[in-house]
């Protein structure tokens, strides 16, 4: 339906369908809170909201287009995951750089700085009403944080993930189950997250 | 005095015809019955006294016999071809003077009448003085294996001018019609000199042109197809959205209810523009001020290739293709519109109803909504006059005299041609050929005028024995008759006085 050479749809775009009770805008990251298929197409339509506090290992990103609130009939838009690369809302304050990782954030349709999961290649907008970077987004594997209470090896516990410039890591509101497999952790002493085999594994980095 | 052809004896009368154009004179021979079978081709002499004329490679095209009577008995009539029998036996073929839609013609191929003719010729083997042809006029000619003669008779009539086949110098030579020897004075006439007339002269010529094309920049709208059928502007069709188009992502289209609705939308929606209006917002071309534009239909049919011409990879002059411009999202990844680029992607034109169809929906985004975006069509078209809706021409006129006696006729090569030219949407003026056009139109009134204007009246001298007159533009007709030992020569000028021939009018529709 579309031509596949043009640099938006050559990027590989999913349909998705607005969950939120607000407007997507355009090149807003979206979570992803479920899927279904179309029964008279086939094609899988995702369903997407603001980013929250639920841990999310990768985003959907919405087109150049807005797209209306889950109570609309029009509530249908066309999103890419950005492996190849695109446009992405950042929050305004600071100012993507090359190589720099950003991520979504909870409540905000914008990349934050000091985040996982957006590798910025700053093709910037910073005149736009709401400035877009460039970015490529790689899936979640490893993660920073604090565990809620000791945890016993081969036990699993809650941790805290930190986000943030370096020695100004702060608490991201992100809890996530994690086993410790190979050695116990001390609560609130830094750790190190990993994600394998669909399992959080937590790993001591603070003595 | 003797005419007689290479083995052929006892010629008792004869009859020789010379005539104009492409097809031989014939010269009928009255013979005892031969002894033995003469050659078919051969030559024919005419020979009185010190006079002497002969037809190098003339053939036999037919022998009957006939019964006199009792008393006379059986002879031969044996008909005797100039050597023009074989012109129409070899063909040519070829494209020549292929017009473009810029009203030029196409340097690849462009030849004028003098050198088509020359190019028959050529292919005839024969030498040939086509001085008299126009070296400025280039009719379009399409050839396939035609009979030469057919061809140097079609081109060389259609400009006011002929051939004949000059004896004397054994080489063909063109004429202009009206334009030759008087009727010579030698003492040996033998009637009074005889006047006829020319029937009723041309009062003016006109010359009917080809359509005007033009081409422009025409901005588009788009349109979409109804439930019911027609199209229709998007903001009309029954299924729009209450919200609008706005949010509705094209190929998609949630927001139309109906599933049978949403596939109309699917594939007309931002996909089909009809014609507006031109790139300026009006509808008048001032070049053309007697033609009133109200409706973008009288622009239609569209052409498939514009007025402007360019050499190709193979080095051959084409017209170049249509093209579209203006603000659209080119489906970048930060939904910004092209500020009034090039449209790259594939689209196709339905010519006779001037509606474009895109391959993928063109819109615009504008703050994130879908919005019609701003196309414009380069390309060329037709007008069509507003009354008759008749497709608009040009035609020429030369006035000769009083009265009301025109004589038009159509050359479809000779059209005007307007290249309206824009600043983006700005008209900034045009490239006309009118004055080509003109002075194209003015050769071929000039040509119309040797075909049809007024020559001197005809008249016709009987001579006593051989008169060897050459053929010209005047010199119609010469004819040898011998009968009881005795020559004679009629010449006529501007007319065939001889009735036995078929006229030249006649010879111009005969096959």
């Amino acid at each position: 339906m579309m031509d596949d050479d043009a640099p938006f749809y050559s990027k590989g775009t999913v349909k998705f369908k607005n969950g939120a009770s607000e407007a997507v805008p355009p090149h807003a990251v979206m979570e992803i809170t479920a899927s279904e298929r179309d029964s008279t197409t086939g094609e899988i339509i995702y369903t997407v909201g603001k980013p929250s506090t639920t841990f999310r290992r990768f985003y959907l990103v919405n087109g150049p287009m807005e797209v209306a609130d889950s109570s609309s009939v029009s509530k249908y838009g066309k999103g890419t995951f950005l492996h190849s690369g695109g446009a992405v809302l950042y929050e305004s304050g600071n100012t993507p750089a090359i190589g720099e990782s950003w991520g979504a954030k909870a409540s905000q349709w914008s990349l934050a700085k000091n985040r996982p999961g957006f590798l910025i290649t700053a093709a910037n907008n910073t005149s736009a009403t709401a400035p877009y970077t460039s970015a490529v987004q790689s899936v979640i594997d490893q993660l920073l944080g604090k565990p809620d209470d000791d945890i016993s090896k081969g036990s699993s516990g809650t941790v805290s993930v930190y986000m943030g410039a370096a020695n100004s890591e702060t608490d991201a509101s992100i809890d996530i189950t994690a086993c410790a497999l190979g050695a116990a952790v001390t609560m609130s002493k830094w750790v190190t997250l990993a994600y394998i085999n669909s399992t959080w594994y937590v790993f001591p980095w603070e003595c | 005095m003797s005419i007689g052809f290479s083995g052929i004896q006892g010629v008792e009368k004869a009859t020789v015809a010379k005539i104009r154009g492409a097809r031989p004179s014939v010269a009928t021979l009255l013979c005892t019955i031969q002894g033995s079978q003469p050659p078919s081709i051969g030559q024919l002499l005419i020979a009185d006294g010190g006079f002497q004329e002969i037809w190098q490679d003339a053939a036999i095209v037919a022998a009957n016999r006939r019964h006199l009577g009792k008393s006379k008995g059986h002879r031969i009539s044996v008909q005797v071809a100039d050597r023009r029998w074989r012109w129409s036996q070899k063909t040519i073929s070829g494209v020549y003077n292929t017009r473009l839609d810029d009203g030029k013609v196409s340097e690849t191929n462009k030849k004028s009448v003098q050198e088509l003719v020359n190019i028959i010729f050529s292919a005839l083997g024969e030498l040939a003085d086509t001085s008299a042809l126009p070296g400025d006029l280039y009719p379009p000619v399409t050839w396939v294996a035609k009979p030469c003669s057919e061809a140097l008779d079609e081109i060389t009539k259609s400009v006011g001018c002929g051939i004949v086949l000059d004896y004397a110098t054994n080489t063909a030579r063109a004429y202009v019609r009206g334009q030759g020897a008087a009727i010579p004075a030698n003492g040996r006439e033998v009637e009074p000199f005889v006047t006829m007339t020319n029937g009723p002269a041309p009062s003016s010529l006109r010359l009917d042109g080809g359509v005007i094309l033009v081409q422009s920049k025409i901005k588009l709208q788009a349109i979409a197809i109804d439930k019911d059928g027609p199209f229709k502007k998007v903001d009309d069709v029954g299924y729009k959205p209450t919200a609008g188009w706005g949010n509705e992502w094209p190929g998609d289209f949630a927001g139309v209810s109906d599933e049978g609705d949403r596939a109309l939308a699917r594939q007309s929606m931002w996909r089909y523009f009809a014609l507006k209006e031109f790139a300026d917002g009006t509808l008048s071309i001032p070049e053309l001020p007697n033609v009133q534009i109200s409706k973008p239909s009288q622009l239609l049919p569209l052409r498939e290739r514009l007025l402007e011409a360019d050499k190709d990879q193979n080095d051959i002059q084409r017209q170049n293709l249509p093209y579209i411009e203006g603000d659209f999202w080119h489906k970048a990844d930060d939904g910004s519109n092209s500020d009034h680029k090039r449209y790259p992607g594939k689209f196709r034109v339905l010519w006779d109803l001037g509606i474009v169809i895109f391959d993928t929906p063109v819109f615009k985004i504008t703050d994130g909504d879908i919005a019609e975006p701003e196309l414009f069509l380069t390309v060329a078209h037709y007008v069509r006059d507003a009354t008759t809706d008749g497709l608009v021409y040009y035609s020429w006129q030369r006035m000769l005299g009083p009265g009301n006696n025109e004589i038009a006729e159509a050359r479809p090569e000779v059209f005007k041609t307007v290249i309206q030219q824009y600043d983006k949407t700005s008209r900034t003026g045009a490239i006309t050929n009118f004055q080509e056009a003109d002075t194209e139109a003015n050769k071929y009134l000039d040509a119309m005028q040797r075909k049809y204007a007024p020559v001197e009246p005809p008249t016709a001298m009987q001579y006593r024995g051989i008169v060897l007159q050459q053929l010209d533009g005047a010199i119609a007709q010469v004819k040898h008759t011998l009968s009881g030992g005795e020559l004679q020569t009629v010449i006529s000028r501007n007319y065939e006085d001889d009735v036995h021939t078929p006229s030249e009018r006649l010879r111009e529709v005969l096959p």
